[in-house]
């Protein structure tokens, strides 16, 4: 997690009276905001932030993150903001935005004329931390998902994010299979969506590689290597299987409107323990299926016998991967409503609630300085103690806040936990732009030529990038 | 030495193509990268082509000579990509050399292969000046006469990344284009014009200075990506915009409609670049990295690569796109009149899509297109569906297509002079 003790230095302690003036006179401003239910400011140029109470009648959603923010996530858990419009809990940021990619910008799972009606009945079987459940339910008040995931992480973080935005969604923590019992399953933390019953370490290690070799920002050699085994650090765990007849009677499921399934080589168990009469209820299918031994042929036979107009695409950046998604629809379906279309600007993120309220700033107060960060609370601090991230006084002088600010900026950018020492700018996915990006906050904060632009490509790790930044303020 | 059949394996198409194929392929992919090959500082290095055989003398022969045919610098041949900086990776990429190929060609004359290169679209630029007298590299497709169209792209993006529309409309519409003022030089070796302004103002007074320059009174102004705040600002100050297009645009909306990361920072990028030479420089140290090809679409990386070719020209693109990305384009929309076509996709994840929904909500006569696919780039492709969607508006409001409206002569006639 971030430092907090680089929040004030005895400068800022220095400015501190004027910079209470302006934070005051920040705090009122933005007060006038209907999302803002109070506020307070605080902190010195550079450094101001802005530590909001959503209102909850005209920003509920954020207000309820605040609410959600304030309770303890559950271990492993973490907030991420793929997008404007998407908060949620997650295990790691790398991954939140390749489901985002996937599930949201590519919309992996509702190409092939699946469509969801309003009022859909939804199973998400591998609902990781229910990225497909929040995109199909989200835009459907009166949807209902049932979510089942194995592993006890990435179900409490489908909850957590059901719960965030009011869905009615039941989440299972087990498997499916053919029939009831128990199995073990190998959890990868660093690479969730691989992680399974049948998970092979060389296996999967080949198809993260081939995903890694076609996907943005591929490399090769030996940085693909490191990257590919950094994520593939994998733990056993026990978990109960049950059977999806069994657990779709139990939900009181009389249909099922939209079946989807990606369970890392599973998917054949999972359709294993389908009765006949449950089959007769599912109205379309979408299932990731792995190639493996003319799988991908047989089970698109077996739903084309079962009657369903069946189609399969596999994406390009799959293409070295036996994964292919395969879309079924009953053809007596009746047509379902398209999707609902983007909404406008839903204000559901810190960092959508920060850009409104710079604009509101500018508007109505434009002589005085935007925060430089919006924190979203529950209730505003009193005292400057109170405040998340305070600094104690005996906070560090300038040598070492130098390096806890570029592991502020740094974690902010890649994620906590990010700050390993040999963490790697590039293997976190950073790219020309994150640099400049990087380059822009360290400035804004320690100056002119804190860092040099190109040291990414001299020692990109953290270590080394904190080391230059430390250096350059001697 | 390779023998003349091996043309056919490489640069230079198919079993039985002539044998001049492979230096019109060639010529015409150095007229494609002739503005970046023009704007990087030094000799322009490049690597032959992935898995084809070792550069040899022959094959120099017929580079350099192409090359001098053309007008471009002379090209060095380095034997694999190691060293190089990221626009020579995209010249090489684009290049595809082949020295079978071309030995294989080298006896053919080069005078067919260099006419090719030249016919359009785009063609040859005409230079025209702009109200300021900043000289523009200017293009038209198809007849004068017809209905005009006037393409206006992304800033600092040579002419090749907005030629696909040319082509597409050019058979029914006089297309014109330009490229942006100050990052290109008017002739080959004759360095950048000065920069005399950069604001939104006087970069969509380009679009009028154009439309005067080929004698065109009214234009429908189909706006990309940095290009639709141009063609707005364009429309909300002259009513010789007879109607647009907004093609998955970049809008500065205040706090009303969200962006992307990518906005964000591309905007600071151009914000930093902007300062001054001295933070250009940093950021050209930083951008002419291999690296930063990544996610760079491979067949147009070469024209997304030129504003960052020169630490000069990314100074100038930090203020122009910097004032194109940063004018709140809230009171253009507010002003326009026309009948405005909007068309964004959920999977442009560059500019944000909600940009485009906020943008048609403001303005007074718009219809909001949603493409199913396409991402930001493919704006430019003007894929079937999309140019399908042009076509239909462009029937329905541009003069010559509509009878029921007083022609472009009439409307533009009672009006005393450019507006």
């Amino acid at each position: 997690m971030t430092a907090p003790t680089h929040g004030v230095t005895d400068t800022a302690r220095a400015a501190r009276p004027a910079d209470a003036a302006t934070g005051d006179a920040v705090a009122r401003a933005l007060a006038t905001h209907p999302a803002v239910a109070a506020t307070t400011v605080r902190g010195p140029s550079g450094r101001r932030t802005a530590y909001v109470v959503p209102d909850p009648r005209h920003a509920p959603q954020l207000h309820r993150a605040a609410v959600a923010g304030a309770a303890a996530l559950p271990a492993g858990l973490e907030w991420h903001e793929p997008a404007d419009e998407l908060r949620l809990a997650g295990v790691n940021r790398t991954e939140s935005a390749f489901l985002y990619r996937e599930i949201v910008t590519d919309r992996a799972y509702l190409r092939h004329g699946i469509a969801l009606p309003d009022d859909a009945v939804i199973v998400d079987v591998g609902a990781n931390i229910g990225m497909f459940t929040l995109h199909a339910a989200r835009p459907r008040p009166r949807a209902r998902v049932l979510a089942v995931e194995p592993v006890a992480e990435l179900a409490a973080a489908t909850a957590a994010n059901a719960a965030l935005y009011g869905l009615d969604v039941t989440v299972l923590a087990c498997a499916l299979g053919a029939v009831p019992g128990r199995a073990e399953l190998t959890y990868y933390p660093g690479n969730s969506v691989m992680s399974g019953r049948y998970a092979d370490a060389g296996e999967d290690l080949e198809v993260l590689r081939g995903y890694l070799l076609t996907g943005e920002g591929g490399g090769a050699g030996g940085q693909l290597d490191r990257l590919a085994a950094g994520r593939m650090a994998a733990e056993r765990r026990g978990c109960a299987v049950r059977t999806l007849t069994e657990v779709a009677a139990e939900a009181g499921l009389d249909r099922i409107d939209l079946l989807k399934i990606d369970v890392e080589k599973a998917e054949a168990d999972v359709l294993a323990g389908i009765d006949e009469t449950l089959w007769a209820r599912v109205r379309q299918i979408v299932l990731e299926v792995h190639d493996l031994d003319g799988r991908l042929a047989r089970i698109v036979g077996q739903l084309r016998d079962r009657g369903f107009t069946v189609a399969h695409d596999q994406d390009p950046r799959l293409r070295l991967t036996p994964c292919h998604h395969v879309y079924g629809r009953r053809p007596d379906a009746h047509p379902a409503p398209r999707d609902p279309a983007p909404a406008g600007s839903p204000l559901v993120t810190a960092r959508a609630l920060g850009e409104r309220l710079r604009e509101h700033l500018a508007r109505c107060a434009p002589d005085l300085p935007a925060p430089d960060r919006f924190v979203l609370v529950t209730e505003v601090p009193e005292e400057e103690e109170d405040v998340p991230g305070a600094a104690s006084p005996t906070a560090s002088r300038a040598s070492s806040s130098r390096t806890a600010v570029f592991t502020e900026i740094w974690t902010e950018i890649f994620g906590p936990g990010s700050d390993r020492p040999d963490a790697d700018f590039f293997d976190l996915g950073g790219d020309s732009l994150t640099a400049v990006r990087l380059l822009t906050l360290l400035e804004d904060r320690l100056g002119e030529e804190a860092l040099a632009p190109d040291a990414v490509f001299t020692d990109g790790t953290f270590a080394g990038l904190a080391a230059a930044v430390e250096a350059s303020g001697r | 030495m390779s023998e003349p059949g091996a043309a056919a394996t490489g640069r230079g198409g198919g079993p039985g193509a002539p044998p001049d194929t492979a230096l019109r392929e060639l010529a015409a992919a150095l007229r494609d990268t002739s503005s970046l090959i023009c704007s990087l500082p030094g000799p322009v290095r490049v690597a032959p082509g992935p898995g084809t055989a070792p550069w040899t003398a022959a094959a120099g022969d017929v580079l350099d000579r192409l090359t001098g045919r053309l007008g471009l610098p002379g090209i060095e041949v380095v034997p694999d990509t190691a060293g190089l900086w990221a626009a020579e990776v995209a010249v090489g990429r684009r290049l595809a050399l082949d020295a079978s190929a071309l030995a294989g060609a080298a006896d053919a004359p080069l005078a067919g292969p260099v006419r090719a290169a030249y016919a359009g679209p785009p063609g040859e630029p005409v230079v025209l000046p702009a109200y300021d007298g900043t000289p523009l590299r200017a293009y038209a497709a198809g007849e004068p006469g017809r209905p005009a169209v006037l393409v206006v792209g992304a800033c600092g993006m040579p002419v090749g990344l907005a030629a696909p529309w040319l082509r597409a409309l050019s058979g029914t519409y006089r297309v014109l284009t330009w490229e942006s003022r100050a990052l290109f030089a008017p002739r080959a070796k004759a360095g950048l014009p000065p920069l005399l302004g950069y604001g939104l103002a006087e970069q969509s007074s380009d679009l009028l200075a154009i439309l005067d320059g080929f004698g065109v009174a009214e234009a429908h102004v189909m706006g990309v990506c940095g290009g639709a705040p141009l063609a707005l600002a364009a429309a909300a100050a002259s009513p010789r915009i007879a109607s647009l297009s907004l093609w998955h645009g970049d809008f500065e909306l205040g706090g009303d409609a969200p962006k992307t990361d990518h906005q964000r920072d591309v905007a600071a990028l151009l914000a930093k670049a902007g300062q001054g030479l001295p933070q250009a420089e940093g950021l050209y140290r930083l951008l002419r990295h291999p690296r930063s090809l990544a996610k760079l679409r491979p067949d147009v990386a070469h024209h997304l690569v030129h504003p960052y070719a020169s630490p000069e020209l990314l100074r100038r693109y930090g203020l122009l796109n910097g004032a194109i990305m940063t004018t709140d384009c809230r009171p253009l929309l507010a002003a326009v009149d026309r009948p405005v076509l909007v068309v964004t996709s959920p999977e442009d994840t560059t500019a944000h899509p909600d940009g485009s929904v906020h943008a048609a909500r403001l303005l007074r006569r718009a219809a909001l297109r949603w493409l199913p696919h396409g991402d930001h780039l493919t704006a430019f492709d003007a894929g079937p569906e999309p140019v399908r969607l042009a076509e239909e508006f462009l029937r329905a409001h541009t003069p010559g297509h509509a009878p029921d409206r007083p022609t472009a002569r009439d409307r533009f006639g009672d009006r005393k002079g450019r507006s």
